[in-house]
C-alpha cells in the first residue's frame, strides 16, 4: 500500500476506533497533533490506538511510553507501520 | 460540630490477609503480604498477581452458614458483616440500616452467561436476579435478619468510603441509631480484564508510592463497620472501638479515569473530611492512603498530601498487602484504621523502593508501634470520585 | 424540601412514539463522543433541569440507577469474549461503572461537590433523594442535582421477568429507557413543588398516609386510593423518578409514590 492510501485508511480507522463521530477523514491533517490541543485525544485514546495497531497491522507496542512518539500524528503512525509492519 | 458523635462499635473483615479482624491485625503487625498468584479461583490469568481470599466459595459458605449457590461477593460480605454485628453485640432485636457497596455485584457468577444474555440467549437466566449490583445488599439483609433501610452505593473504588459517610449522615440526622456500613467485591474476569485493558496492572507484586511503581494488583474482600449513635452505645454499656469523626466526598472533575496533576479532588476531600471532623491537619497521626500503585494515582495523591500537610504524617498503602479490593477498599482500610488506633500499630507500605521524583515525603516501610489517635483514610475512584474519612480515638 | 426544576423523558422502543428528550441542544460537543446515545440523553435531561433552575453547576449530585451502564457493560463483555488472549479496548470498561453518568455530569460542569451513585433496583432513586435531603439539611443554601436513569437494551425484554418474576411485572408493561432530574434546595429561584417525605425500609417502616393518593410502581399492587403509574413512565428502574416529575403536575395534597425492590419499600411524597 502506498503511503497516501495508508494514511487515509489510518484516519478512517482512528475515527472508528475512537468513535470520533463529528470528525471526517479530510478533517485530520497528516501532520496534525493528535493529542492534547490538537485533535484532543488523551491517555485512554492512546490505549485504543495500541489496540488498533495490533488488530489491523499486527504490531504490538508493549511500552505505553513508546506510544507518545508513535501517535504524535498520522504521519508518524504511518511511518511506524511501514517500518514495523508485516 | 453540633451533631451527635458517631461511634464505631463493631468491625468485621476478610481479605487476602485472612479471615476476621484478628487475622488482619496479625498480618499488619508482621508486615505480611497477601499478594500471590491465584490458588483458589478459576480465572484465566495465571501470570497475574492478586490479593485473593484463600478460600473456595464452599469454604466461605460454610463460614457464613449459607448455601454456596450464590455470588462470591455475597459470601465474602456475609462473613465480614456477621463478624461486625457479633463484635458490636447487635442482635435481631435492633433495627439496623444497611449501606453496602459493591462494583461487580454478582458478576463473578453471571459473567459466563451474561455474554449470552447480551445477544439474546437465556442460558443461566436463573442467575439474572443476582447479577444486579444491588442484589448483594438484599441478600445480606435477608441472611443477617436486618429490618431497616437497605441500599447500595456504587461509586467505583470509593464506594464503601461513601457508604460509611452516608452512614454517618443517617446517624447525625437522627434517621438511624445503628448502621451497618461497608462493602464487598469478589475477583472476577470482568474487572481483571478491564484494569488490564487500561494498562493499570503491575506484572509483579505492586509497589505503591515508589518511583518505579508499575501499577496495581487487584484484590478481593469485604469489610463492614457498625456505626452507632455514641449515646446509644454508652447507654448499653459498650465502649466504642473508635469514632467516625468526619467524612467527605468531592469530585476532581478532570477526567473519567485519571486524577488532575495537582490532586485537587483528593486534596479537597481530605481537607473537607478534617473540617467535618473538627480536626486540624496537624492532628493526623497516620494516613491510610489510597495508593493503588498506578503512575497517575500515587503521583497525584502524594502531591495532594504535600499540599495539605506542612509535614506529611506517616502514610501507607495497605493495598501493597491486600491488593486493590475495589468497593471493599474504603471499608477495609477503615477497619485497618480502627485496628491502628486500638492496637497502636502503624502498618507498612510493602516493597517501597525509592521516593517519587520531586516529592518531599515517603511512606512508612516497616510495621511499628506508635500511639495513633487520628487516622485519615482515603479512597479515590473512576468518575473523579474522591472520598476521605477521619477515624479517631475520641469523639 | 423545595424543588426548583424538573426534567424527564421516557423512550419506549418499538412503540412508534417519538421521544422528546429535553436539553439535547445543551450537550457539550467535545464530550459527546465519549458517551453512547442513552448516556447523552440522560446528560441532556440533567442539563435541562439545571437550565430551568438557572444554575450553571450544582453543589452536589445524587444519582440512582438500577442496572447502570448496561450497553457499555454489554460491549466490554463481548470484547472479552471476542478478543480473549489479546489486547482489549478499554473504553467500554471505563464507561461501565455505575457512577459513569454522575461522573460525566461533574466533568462537564466542573462540579466538584459530593457525587453519589446508588443502585438498588426500583428504589435506587429513593436513596439518591434521601442523600440529597441529608446534604441539604447540613448545607441549606446548596443546590443539589438529584435524578435517576436507566438504559434499555432488547435483552431486557426477556431479562426483566427473570430479574423480578413475571407475576410481579404489570401485564402489558414493556421495558423502556427513561430518566428524570430535579434541582433541589437553594435560597431563591423558581418553585416547582416540594418533597414532603422520603422513606425507605421494610413495609412496616414505610407508612402510607390516607390524605394523599398513592401511585404505585412495578412491583406494588395498586392501592385503594390510587393506581399504577407504570403505563405512564414505562417499565425501568428509574421509573419512580419519572413518576415524581409527572406527580408535580398534580395539585392538592400531592402524590405518594410507592415502590418496592425485594423486601425494601420506598415511598416518596411530593406536592406542588
Amino acid at each position: 500500500m502506498d503511503a497516501q492510501a495508508l494514511k487515509q485508511q489510518l484516519k478512517a480507522q482512528i475515527i472508528e476506533q475512537l468513535n470520533l463521530e463529528e470528525v471526517k477523514v479530510d478533517d485530520i491533517g497528516d501532520d496534525q497533533v493528535l493529542f492534547g490541543e490538537g485533535l484532543g485525544l488523551d491517555s485512554i485514546d492512546a490505549l485504543e490506538l495500541i489496540v488498533l495497531l495490533e488488530r489491523h497491522y499486527g504490531i504490538k507496542i508493549t511500552d505505553p511510553k513508546q506510544g507518545q512518539t508513535v501517535f504524535r500524528s498520522v504521519n508518524t503512525m504511518a511511518e511506524f507501520i511501514q517500518s514495523h509492519g508485516k | 460540630m453540633n451533631h451527635p458523635p458517631v461511634a464505631i462499635t463493631g468491625i468485621g473483615a476478610i481479605s487476602a490477609l485472612g479471615t476476621g479482624t484478628a487475622a488482619q491485625l496479625e498480618a499488619l503487625r508482621a508486615g505480611r503480604s497477601g499478594i500471590g498468584h491465584l490458588t483458589h479461583l478459576q480465572l484465566p490469568f495465571p501470570e497475574l498477581w492478586f490479593g485473593e481470599v484463600k478460600a473456595t466459595n464452599t469454604d466461605l459458605a460454610a463460614l457464613a452458614g449459607v448455601d454456596p449457590d450464590r455470588s462470591r461477593t455475597v459470601l465474602l460480605g456475609l462473613v465480614a458483616a456477621q463478624e461486625a454485628l457479633r463484635d458490636a453485640g447487635i442482635g435481631a432485636d435492633t433495627v439496623v440500616d444497611l449501606l453496602s457497596a459493591s462494583t461487580v455485584g454478582g458478576m463473578d457468577r453471571s459473567e459466563a452467561f451474561a455474554t449470552g444474555w447480551m445477544t439474546g440467549g437465556v442460558d443461566g437466566i436463573d442467575r439474572a436476579p443476582g447479577h444486579a449490583v444491588g442484589d448483594h445488599a438484599l441478600q445480606l439483609a435477608r441472611h443477617l435478619g436486618l429490618r431497616g433501610l437497605v441500599t447500595t452505593l456504587s461509586t467505583a473504588c470509593s464506594s464503601s468510603a461513601n457508604a460509611l459517610m452516608l452512614g454517618a449522615w443517617l446517624i447525625r440526622s437522627g434517621r438511624a441509631e445503628v448502621v451497618l456500613a461497608g462493602g464487598t467485591d469478589a475477583l472476577c474476569r470482568f474487572t481483571t480484564a478491564g484494569f488490564r485493558a487500561l494498562s493499570a496492572m503491575d506484572g509483579t507484586p505492586c509497589r505503591p508510592f515508589s518511583a518505579d511503581r508499575g501499577g496495581m494488583n487487584l484484590g478481593e474482600g469485604a469489610a463492614y463497620l457498625v456505626l452507632e449513635r455514641a449515646d446509644r452505645a454508652a447507654a448499653r454499656g459498650r465502649t466504642p472501638l473508635a469514632y467516625l469523626a468526619g467524612a467527605a466526598n468531592t469530585n476532581d472533575a478532570h477526567h473519567q479515569t485519571a486524577t488532575s496533576p495537582d490532586g485537587e479532588g483528593p486534596y479537597q476531600a481530605m481537607r473537607a473530611a478534617l473540617e467535618d471532623a473538627g480536626r486540624a491537619p496537624e492532628a493526623v497521626d497516620l494516613i491510610n492512603a489510597h495508593g493503588t500503585g498506578t503512575d497517575n494515582n500515587d503521583g497525584t495523591e502524594q502531591v495532594a498530601m504535600e499540599r495539605l500537610f506542612a509535614t506529611v504524617p506517616p502514610f501507607v498503602s495497605t493495598k501493597s498487602a491486600t491488593g486493590h479490593t475495589l468497593a471493599a477498599a474504603g471499608a477495609l482500610e477503615a477497619v485497618f484504621s480502627v485496628l491502628a488506633i486500638r492496637h497502636g500499630v502503624v502498618p507498612a507500605n510493602l516493597r517501597f523502593t525509592a521516593p517519587i521524583e520531586g516529592s518531599r515525603s515517603a511512606p512508612n516501610t516497616a510495621p511499628r508501634e506508635a500511639r495513633v489517635a487520628t487516622v485519615l483514610s482515603t479512597s479515590f475512584g473512576f468518575g473523579g470520585n474522591d472520598s476521605a474519612l477521619v477515624l479517631t480515638a475520641t469523639p | 424540601m423545595i424543588i426548583r426544576a424538573a426534567a424527564h423523558y421516557t423512550l419506549r422502543p418499538g412503540s412508534g412514539e417519538e421521544a422528546v428528550v429535553p436539553g439535547m441542544e445543551l450537550l457539550p460537543k467535545p464530550m459527546a463522543r465519549r458517551m453512547i446515545a442513552p448516556v447523552r440523553r440522560t446528560m441532556a435531561c440533567a442539563l435541562a433541569a439545571l437550565a430551568e433552575a438557572g444554575i450553571e453547576r450544582p453543589d452536589a449530585i445524587c444519582y440512582g440507577t438500577g442496572l447502570g451502564c448496561l450497553a457499555d457493560t454489554r460491549e466490554f463483555l463481548l470484547e472479552i469474549e471476542r478478543n480473549a488472549g489479546s489486547l482489549l479496548a478499554p473504553t467500554s470498561f471505563m464507561r461501565s461503572t455505575h457512577n459513569t453518568v454522575a461522573g460525566l455530569i461533574a466533568l462537564a460542569l466542573k462540579a466538584q461537590g459530593p457525587n453519589l451513585t446508588f443502585s438498588q433496583g426500583f428504589t435506587s432513586f429513593h436513596a439518591a433523594l434521601l442523600a440529597a435531603l441529608m446534604h441539604l439539611e447540613r448545607r441549606p443554601g446548596d443546590r443539589v442535582l438529584v435524578g435517576a436513569s436507566d438504559e434499555h437494551l432488547p435483552l431486557l425484554d426477556h431479562l426483566f421477568d427473570a430479574l423480578h418474576g413475571a407475576a410481579h411485572v404489570p401485564a402489558g408493561a414493556r421495558p423502556a429507557e427513561g430518566a428524570a432530574f430535579f434541582v433541589l434546595g437553594g435560597a431563591d429561584g423558581p418553585v416547582k413543588g416540594r418533597v414532603v417525605d422520603v422513606r425507605m425500609g421494610p413495609a412496616d417502616r414505610v407508612p402510607v398516609r390516607d390524605d394523599a393518593p398513592v401511585w404505585t410502581g412495578a412491583l406494588v399492587p395498586a392501592a385503594a386510593n390510587g393506581a399504577s403509574y407504570v403505563h405512564r413512565t414505562g417499565l425501568h428502574h428509574s421509573a419512580p423518578a419519572v413518576a415524581m416529575a409527572l406527580a408535580l403536575a398534580d395539585a392538592g395534597p400531592g402524590v405518594q409514590l410507592m415502590d418496592r425492590e425485594g423486601e425494601q419499600h420506598g415511598l416518596i411524597h411530593v406536592a406542588r
